[in-house]
Parts: structure tokens; sequence; C-alpha cells
């Protein structure tokens, strides 16, 4: 795949990964489980990608292959134009990692300290070094309690230096591992307008986003990938994913007196009877129009009061591309 | 070294903030030289062939032994140590997603451990030229850093298979049984090997500890026209020069297996 005038900031072609399961049994062979299954998707630069997908989707091993922490057993990812190897220190200075693993820190140091000490692991130091840990305290508020030990942080401040902690290389894509996991709902709207005013607006970054929060896709999300059991199910911008995505639609259809005979006459709609005169048409949009079904209704004898489009939110998509409740 | 500066940093601030484990340490410390030191006394005036090569002083012989015992547990243990210290805590993964090299990272975690026990070897050496009045000179003090630096090169490489086994199997480490156990026995470190059977003898002859150990006395207790610790160091020159690019080869492949089974955080 060409990495087109570098625009993605990385491209993933037929991706796979399989891991050995922990032998349980030593007469029976290891299980193997498919985390990743040729998996392809682009990270735009400057965009906000999603990555929603259930628990087990594999979510935590394609950021931690594009961290270079998981090498993969098959496929091609370029980084710019570069394809990666093993070698992948090349692309880990330009990479803000952030886990949802607060044990990545050394809780016996301060804030100021464990962010120095990681500062120096980016080849920064002495004046330079001061000056991006200030800097990255300020942006996401921590410079009053940088002085405190790590462990009496709330789980929100941890949060908190843990993506300063990303910020002090000046990466230009920012690795995000359910980082809103932990925060109660004023401190994820925090950073959300984090993400949106200083990694977007001021650092001009590029974020790549593991969630299970479908509010936080739909808000944050320039392009969202829907991952399950390895795969990539769909993909595609917020507004694409809420009902362009496979073209399904829904109209609920409002009549009064009887549904005129031998309505629908087409196959391709499927139409589920409501109570108290309503109807519920699903159509493939790349097949027929809204106002295709709704002018057959009325052709046929209907007596249409109100019309209502429905679109599918992200949680019926992923319940529908998981298969499964999610 | 700017980086290791910050790695030592970063340990030493860790150590000072447990202030009841470092008063332990010391009691310890000082415990295992008093106790080597009641132990010569009750040795003194008796004589014992095997100690006569060096001056049939017990106390110099095991403070000696202990000396070099420090740095090979250093150099055998530390860096698996830290490498699983920082799987179970969680922070080796997130080191190693850093531009900083690997080797950098692994060592940088257990270059605390190097300079403790230099400081530990140090006051041995100390407390056993000071008490027992060996008349030590600068040229031959100068050797025993040089013995002690080959003993920690050659135990580190063997470190460094060991930290290999330990990123892949997380537990079960051949090397520190065989280098370790073995060695504690065999190496000369409490007792002359020349006590031991004649066949058992040579067994101390394949382990690095035995030469370490002996060419630390030979320097210090032996005079030097009958001082046999150029043949010795000889010895943990032919090991370095084995076992240091193979460690290195055991760890690029471990880790390469780690990222390729996922497995840098398990533990």
């Amino acid at each position: 795949m060409s990495n087109q005038n570098n625009q993605n900031i990385f491209s993933l072609t037929d991706v796979s990964k399989t891991f050995k399961l922990p032998l349980t049994n030593p007469l029976k062979p290891r299980k193997t489980v498919k985390a990743l299954d040729s998996v392809t998707l682009e990270i735009l630069r400057g965009k906000v990608t999603c990555l929603l997908g259930p628990n087990g989707a594999g979510k935590t091993t394609l950021i931690k292959i594009l961290a270079d922490l998981i090498t993969p057993d098959s496929g091609e990812i370029l980084y710019r134009d570069m394809v990666l190897d093993e070698s992948g220190k090349k692309v880990q200075g330009k990479i803000g990692l952030v886990t949802p693993n607060d044990r990545s820190f050394y809780w016996r140091l301060t804030g100021r300290q464990n962010l120095e000490f990681f500062g120096a692991l980016y080849n920064l130091r002495g004046a330079a070094l001061r000056r991006r840990i200030e800097e990255s305290l300020d942006e996401v508020g921590m410079t009053n309690n940088a002085d405190k030990s790590y462990q009496l942080y709330s789980a929100g401040m941890k949060q908190k230096l843990n993506i300063a902690r990303a910020l002090l290389g000046h990466p230009e894509l920012y690795l995000l591992d359910e980082p809103a996991s932990h925060l109660d709902p004023l401190a994820r709207e925090e950073f959300w307008h984090f993400v949106l005013n200083i990694l977007m607006k001021k650092r001009n970054a590029t974020v790549f986003l593991c969630t299970h929060d479908l509010e936080e896709a739909r808000l944050l999300a320039d392009q969202i990938v829907i991952l399950d059991a390895g795969r990539v199910v769909a993909q595609g911008t917020p507004k694409q994913l809420n009902g362009v995505i496979d073209n399904r639609k829904e109209l609920e259809l409002h009549y009064s007196g009887e549904i005129p005979r031998g309505w629908p006459d087409r196959g391709d709609l499927t139409v589920d009877r409501g109570e108290n005169g309503t109807l519920r048409v699903l159509f493939d949009e790349a097949v027929t129009t809204q106002e295709a079904v709704i002018r057959s209704f009325v052709e046929a004898g209907g007596n249409l009061r109100e019309v209502f489009v429905r679109t599918e939110s992200l949680l019926e998509l992923l319940h529908r591309k998981a298969g499964r409740n999610v | 070294m700017y980086k290791f500066f910050c790695f030592l940093k970063r340990d030493f601030f860790i150590y000072i903030s447990y202030r009841f484990r470092i008063m332990l340490g010391l009691i310890s410390l000082l415990g295992a030289v008093f106790m080597f030191y009641y132990i010569g006394q009750m040795f003194q005036g008796g004589f014992s062939e095997y100690l006569a090569r060096y001056g049939n002083d017990y106390f110099a012989f095991v403070l000696l032994g202990m000396c070099v015992s420090t740095f090979v547990s250093t150099g055998l243990y530390s860096l698996a140590t830290e490498v699983r210290n920082a799987q179970i805590q969680g922070t080796l993964e997130f080191l190693l997603s850093t531009p900083s090299s690997t080797n950098l990272v692994l060592f940088g975690n257990s270059i605390w451990a190097f300079v403790k026990s230099f400081l530990q070897s140090a006051l041995f050496l100390g407390v056993t030229i000071l008490i027992v009045g060996i008349p030590a000179t600068f040229s031959q003090l100068l050797l025993v850093g040089l013995v002690l630096i080959l003993t920690f090169l050659c135990f580190l490489s063997l470190g460094m298979i060991s930290a290999a086994f330990i990123m892949v199997f997380k537990q079960g480490n051949p090397i520190n049984l065989v280098f370790g156990t073995l060695s504690y026995f065999f190496g000369g470190l409490i007792f002359p090997v020349e006590v031991l059977p004649q066949p058992l003898q040579k067994i101390s002859l394949i382990l690095p500890m035995f030469h370490a150990s002996k060419a630390v006395r030979e320097i210090l207790l032996v005079p030097q026209d009958q001082s046999e610790w150029r043949v010795t160091m000889t010895f943990l020159a032919v090991f370095i020069l084995v076992l240091f690019p193979l460690g290195f080869a055991f760890l690029r492949l471990a880790l390469s297996r780690a990222k390729k089974e996922g497995s840098l955080v398990q533990f």
C-alpha cells in the first residue's frame, strides 16, 4: 500500500497476530488465539482515529504493535513511507504512548521526578527537559501537584501525569489506550477538551485512541475503526458509521387505515409491523432511496401520516457488526 | 552516561525512601563482618595447611572471598532480578517504548545494584586491610580493582544470559543454578577448595568464581614472588571473551522472542 503523499502516519496492510495461550494441561498442545486477523487500516495525519471494539477485540495488541512492543506475524506496516521491521526504534521517538497501566510509573517518586526520569529517556536534558516538564504539567493542569508522591495521586491525577509523560517528547502521534477509562464524567469531559484543544489544535498532532466509549468516539473521532475478534468490521467517519456504512437505513412509517394489499411488492425491503399503525422499513440505500420507499407506499394506496428516518447508532452497529452483545 | 546517571538518581531516591530497609541492610552487613571476625578468632593460633598459602588467616581469607562474592552475585543476579522487577512493576514495557536503546534500559535498571555492590566490596576490602593489617600497596589495590572489574564483567555476561531466560520463561533459571549455587560451594568462597576430594576440585577450575576469589587472595595475601594472580586473571579474561558476546546475543534473541510472543509484560 502506498502511503500517499505522507497523508498517513501509519498504513497497515493485512497485519495478523496469533498468540499462544499459557499451557494449562501439559498433556495437550498449547491453544492459540488470533488477536489480529488481516487488519488493514490507515492512521491519517492530523486526525483523531478511534479504535472501537469489545473486550478482547485486539485493540491493545494493535496499539502495542504500533509502539513496537509486539511483533506481528505477518502483514506490512508503513510508518510514513518506511517499512517497519523488528528494529522499530526509528518510530519510538515519534510516538507518545498512554497506557491504562498506572504501574508504569515509580510510585515512590514524585510526579516531577518521574517526568525527569522518563524525559531523559526521550533524550531530553538540562534546561530543555525542565522546560518540557513545566509545559507538559501546565497543559494537563498538574503543575500544583507535581511535587507530590505518585502514590498519593488520585486516578485522575495519575492519568494526567500519564498524558504529561507522553507530551514530553513532542511526538507527532499519540497512541492512547483507553485513556479515560478510570475517569469520572467531569474528568472525562476535561480530557476530551484536552484532546481537541491541546493535542489537535495547539500541537497539531495525530491521535489514535482505543476506547469502549461510543460518546467519546462520536465526539472526538475523525475516523472510526471497529474491531471485533481481531478483524476490522467497519471503518469510516462517525457520520458514515451512523447509517451510511453498509448503506443500511431505517424508516418508521406512521399510517392510518390498512397497509396496502400486496405492499411491499419488492424484495429489497424488510418490513416489521409495529403497534398503533407503525411500520419499520429497513432498506439498502445502495439499491433504493427513502423517497422511493415512501412513494411506493403511497402509490400502493397507503395513507401516510408521518415518516421518521432512523439511523443506526454506533451501539447498534457494534451489536450488529460483532454479531453478539458487546 | 547522562541516562545512566538518571537511572542511578531514580533508584537512589527510591532507595532512600525506604529508611528502615537501609538501617537493616547496614546491620546485616556489619553482622557478617563481625561473624567472620569471631570465626577467624576461633582459628587464631591454630594452623591449617589449607590456609598456609594465605598467611593462615581465615578472617582475611573469608572477607576477601565475600568481597568477590558481592560482585559475583550482583553481576549474575541483578540484570535478571531487575528485568523481573520491571515486569512485575509494569515499567518494562513503557521503558522499552522510549527511544532509548534496549541495552541501555536493561543495564540502566541494574546500575544502582552495581554501584551498591561496589561500595559493599570496598567496605569488605577496607575492613580486611585495616583490621587484618595487610600492608597493601597502591599497585596491589589497583590489581584487586582490576580483578573485581573482570569478575564483574564475567558474571555480568552470565547475568545477561540469565536475564534472557527470565525474559522468556519468567521463572526458572538454569544459569543461576549452575553458576550461582555451584559457585558458592566450589568457588572457594568460604573455605579453600583444597579441602574437597581431588575429583571435585576439578569442577572449581571451570567456575569463574574460583579464579576471581583466588586472584584477589593471591594479590593481597601471597608474597609477590610466589603469587599466581597472572594465571587466574588470564582465566577470567578468557571467560569474558567467550561469554560477553554470547550474553548480548542471548538478550537480543530473548527480547525478539518476547516481542513475538507479546509476553514482555507477563511474569
